[in-house]
């Protein structure tokens, strides 16, 4: 089988060679790309990846065809960007802990480190929240932390799986508060861990801020904190983890990759593309509707993000075998 | 608003006249969808996603529920006509479906069918109308011990739903229980069983097992005669009717059905499977007829096949009352909300209130729309017995293929549809029950969940599994229903022997 | 082969499966009681194959040795294994040739060993057959079917 694929590629190449002549990397794109989304159709990952490609599409004056590729938390879809034919025809979008963390625990990936990939650009980013039912006794993130530190092991915050994003935000609060709260997995999407919490198995849960917005209004859930920076304007009132002097805000962020590899003139125009999409007003009011933060970065710019990520993962992951 | 004056309002938005188009279409193409092997209410749902995207929010949430419960329904076709159920809920529809199918009554069940799919369908709206800000409750009451009671439990009363021998049903689920953990688990995302594949990690995906076992192999078992075997008699429209006593015995399964099916839809996981599973237990036990069932008793089809329609019904209650989608449906409604700017919640019902009862009344409509479009259809399906062989096997087969490509956009499901239907035909030649080991491979996955979860959660204490007055209560239930099935063989010789002699 | 050696061999196959399963299992982490690992549900899953494997010998053990199991023979057989052979063909090459060229070539075959239509008729059909599941999957309902070499 294997000669038989090499034969048929030949084969194509020879026939696009005849036709498209010399004229490769100087036209691109000469046809449709695909934009790969790692995660199923529904997902909250959906829009970001329609929403760009199809301005994208505006830019490049060529059709993108968005392809949901779900699987194993993300790392099927992003293997198949990785491992695509660097032509610059083949994109997709890559979540940073896809990304950075899941090869430092997952060594069947096809991806080691950020030299298999190229980024293009940062899609979006936003920041997870930690709640508590609104009956709860604490009333703001100090309370929590320093109820926290006279019970350890006591609490508990619902997060959607070990090893997950929001899991690995909490242990960042963990280890930067000196707390130690029991993160419980509860699997399965839909909105488990949220229920954990109204139903009084848990006394904490971290997750986003769409999750909650619906339950805080209805008065039956407390926002106490944001892990981010700066105030969230979804909730006003919740306090900013990072500015209270805590280093956890690890947070879903969506980056736009390709293969390793894929001609300069295609990665030049493919960022060029980009910057303007992000740059516009579509954009960014499709963000701030969303409750999403935007930030055009260059490649270089991501790359150096992935490598503060990647220590700040080893750091948390010597915390954690620690424990 | 108070319910009367909310559906008032609800009928207002749902009978316009693109709602009702939305209603009638979804109700059609989901069960166009239906029928075809290998598309479930799942596919069907996430292929019509981004055409929604360009309707009015309350249109294209129309559309999607629509297409849930006419898949859900449609689905049950082809498991009565060819004994290929589209998807696990019509995996217990296959049974006696097809075994009544063999008798000429395809007509007549379908139609039992269609109004069993009504009944139970319009009965969950009304409960849906009146109790869903209570109802919702019911699901947030719900654990990791409460699940695991009832998945675990509900192995152990299912092994050996499907007759046969002790080693017939538990061989098959212990092997769905063993497929279920091939690929990459939830909880910490650990590679099992992928020997390296990376493809592999996205585990074994449901519907292309569930058409590989039944669709493939009964294409495999048709083939082996020369001719294609004589097909029915065309069917006369008054046999196409069920009679008085077809009907009669159908009703208490109805009623039963619903409740089952109902309770289900409240509950996260697949639930119009398990309630389908959980009704033809229920029918078995508790049905006049009981002895009949697996060879072909109205009440092993009217049951499941309602319960499944009350439980895609009642699905709706955490997605609108809650904004927390239990099943893989109701997730697909949720992402087409959020598109739409709309804030899923407790709130819906004031903030949305259009949203809200707009969808409720359409559940009523498209209920209706599904009864009066499907009973004319009939004919029409099984017209589908008569297609020549040569031309029908190529046809399902096709769709077969790209109904499991189309799940995952991967080919590894479509090598495991064929691996599985090679299986299923084997283990069909040796009087193995499948329909074990798809409930195995349904509920695999949901016990080692909840029984994980629920320690994580109560840091290592097993007491955590019965220390709650529902687990406990359900536990107790499945003990009884165990004993009750141990002695009742024995109770009711010893009752015969008791009448014989004087 | 009658009834009873085929649940011997079942039973046989199913037991070294379990066997081959558990060793993998018995690599996987099983953590600790307040956090069970990934190992934990297999091991156990793993026992109950080998249990109902037993079982399932013991009951072709017992089993009367006439029970016949009507597997198809001659013509019959070759007919499944051809269907099959199609089968698996069309699945290999369906990544490479596309679902159009594909669901073409595979309905071709399979009416003409189902049954004595002439090939025209016959390629009309297969045509028909593919090129509507094109329209229906590939272009209203945006099923992503591998596009092959010929980019459809």
């Amino acid at each position: 089988m294997k000669l038989g694929k090499t034969l048929v590629r030949t084969l194509v190449g020879l026939t696009l060679a005849t036709s498209a002549g010399a004229a490769a990397a100087q036209d691109y794109p000469s046809r449709d790309l695909t934009f790969i989304v790692p995660y199923g159709s529904g997902g909250s990952t959906d829009p970001i990846s329609r929403q760009y490609a199809s301005q994208m599409e505006k830019e490049l004056g060529r059709n993108i065809i968005v392809q949901n590729k779900p699987g194993a938390a993300g790392t099927l879809g992003t293997s198949a960007i990785v491992t695509a034919a660097p032509d610059g025809y083949t994109i997709g979008l890559g979540p940073n802990t896809t990304l950075v963390f899941a090869p430092m625990t997952n060594k069947d990936l096809v991806y080691k480190s950020p030299a298999d990939y190229q980024p293009i650009a940062k899609l979006v980013s936003l920041p997870y929240v930690l709640v508590v039912k609104a009956d709860a006794p604490w009333k703001t993130l100090q309370e929590f932390i320093d109820d926290a530190k006279k019970q350890p092991n006591k609490l508990r915050a619902s997060v959607s799986g070990i090893r997950a994003t929001n899991d690995l935000t909490m242990q960042q609060l963990n280890k930067a508060a000196g707390i130690k709260v029991r993160t419980i997995p509860f699997t399965g999407g839909g909105g488990e861990a949220m229920v954990a919490l109204l139903g009084g198995r848990v006394e904490a849960y971290v997750g986003t801020g769409a999750s909650t917005v619906g339950h805080e209004k209805a008065g039956s859930v407390r926002v106490l904190a944001v892990f981010q920076k700066g105030r969230y304007d979804l909730f006003p009132n919740a306090t900013p983890v990072g500015d209270a002097g805590y280093d956890a805000t690890l947070g879903p962020t969506y980056y736009a990759i390709a293969p390793a590899g894929i001609p300069k003139e295609a990665l030049d125009k493919l960022t060029a593309a980009s910057r303007k999409v992000i740059a516009s007003a579509e954009y960014r009011k499709f963000a701030a509707d969303k409750g999403y933060s935007v930030e055009n970065m260059t490649p270089e710019e991501i790359r150096a993000e992935f490598e503060r990520d990647h220590a700040m993962f080893t750091e948390l992951l010597k915390f954690l075998e620690q424990k | 608003m108070d319910p009367i004056e909310g559906l008032l309002y609800g009928f207002g938005v749902a009978l316009s006249f693109q709602n009702l188009a939305a209603a009638l279409l979804g109700a059609l193409v989901g069960t166009m969808i239906g029928v075809l092997p290998g598309l479930g209410p799942v596919a069907g749902v996430a292929m019509i996603l981004p055409l929604s995207y360009a309707f009015e929010p309350v249109t294209g949430l129309i559309m999607m529920a629509g297409i849930y419960y006419g898949a859900m329904y449609g689905g049950s076709t082809t498991a009565i006509l060819l004994n290929m159920p589209g998807e696990s809920a019509s995996v217990m529809t296959c049974i006696d479906g097809y075994q009544l199918t063999k008798k000429g009554r395809a007509g007549a069940v379908l139609a039992l069918v269609a109004a069993g799919s009504f009944v139970g369908g319009t009965v969950s709206v009304v409960g849906v109308m009146l109790f869903a800000p209570w109802l919702a409750k019911l699901g947030i009451l719900f654990g990791p011990a409460e699940f695991l009671a009832l998945a675990g439990g509900g192995l152990l009363i299912l092994s050996r739903i499907s007759g046969g021998s002790f080693a017939a049903g538990i061989f098959p689920m212990s092997l769905g229980l063993m497929l279920s953990t091939v690929g990459q688990e939830a909880i910490t995302a650990q590679n099992r069983f992928t020997f390296g594949y990376l493809e592999l990690a996205q585990g074994v995906e449901l519907v292309a097992a569930v058409v590989g076992l039944y669709g493939i192999a009964e294409i495999l078992t048709l083939v082996e005669s020369r001719r294609a075997a004589p097909p029915p008699v065309p069917v006369r429209l008054r046999e196409m009717l069920p009679t008085k006593t077809e009907w009669r015995r159908s009703a208490p399964s109805f009623g039963r059905g619903t409740a089952v099916g109902f309770l289900f839809g409240l509950l996260p996981g697949p639930s119009a499977a398990m309630s389908s599973f959980a009704s033809y237990r229920l029918e078995k036990a508790v049905s006049k007829y009981r002895d009949e069932i697996g060879h072909g008793a109205v009440e092993g089809v009217a049951g499941p096949e309602t319960a499944n329609n009350a439980a895609a019904t009642s699905s709706m209650v955490p997605l609108l009352a809650l904004g927390i989608p239990f099943g893989s449906v109701t997730a697909l409604m949720l992402a087409a909300m959020m598109v739409h700017g709309i804030q899923p919640g407790p709130l819906l019902m004031q903030s949305n209130a259009d949203v809200f009862w707009g969808v409720i009344a359409s559940l009523y409509i498209g209920n209706i729309a599904l009864l009066v479009l499907n009973i004319p259809m009939i004919g029409l399906w099984v017209s589908m017995l008569r297609v020549p062989r040569h031309i029908f096997l190529p046809i399902i087969l096709v769709i077969a293929v790209i109904g499991s490509y189309g799940v995952g956009n991967s080919m590894v499901d479509v090598y495991g549809l064929i691996l599985l239907g090679v299986v299923g035909y084997l283990l069909r030649k040796l009087d193995f029950q499948l329909a074990p080991m798809v409930i195995g491979l349904v509920l695999g996955p949901l016990i080692e969940k909840h029984l994980r979860e629920g320690l994580f959660m109560s840091g290592g204490d097993l007491l955590v599994f019965v220390e709650s007055p529902i687990a406990l209560g359900i536990w107790i239930l499945v003990a009884l229903v165990l004993a009750g099935g141990a002695l009742a063989p024995l109770l009711r010789r010893r009752g015969a022997n008791d009448r014989s002699s004087p | 082969m009658g009834k009873r050696g085929g649940y011997l061999v079942t039973g046989a196959i199913g037991a070294a499966l379990s066997a081959g399963y558990l060793a993998l299992a018995a690599r996987l982490p099983l953590g600790a009681m307040d956090q069970p690992g990934a190992g934990v549900f297999p091991v156990v899953v793993g026992v109950l194959v080998l249990l109902s494997s037993i079982a399932v010998l013991w009951e072709g053990w017992r089993m009367p040795a006439e029970d016949a199991v009507a597997m198809p023979a001659g013509v019959d057989a070759v007919r499944v294994l051809a269907l099959l052979g199609l089968l698996v063909g069309y699945v290999l090459l369906l990544p490479w040739i596309g679902q159009l060229v594909g669901s073409f070539l595979f309905c071709l075959l399979v009416i003409r060993l189902l049954s004595r239509t002439p090939w025209p008729w016959i390629a009309l059909q297969a045509a028909a057959i593919a090129v509507t599941a094109q329209l229906v999957f590939v272009r209203l309902l945006q099923v992503q079917m591998p596009r092959g070499i010929l980019g459809f």
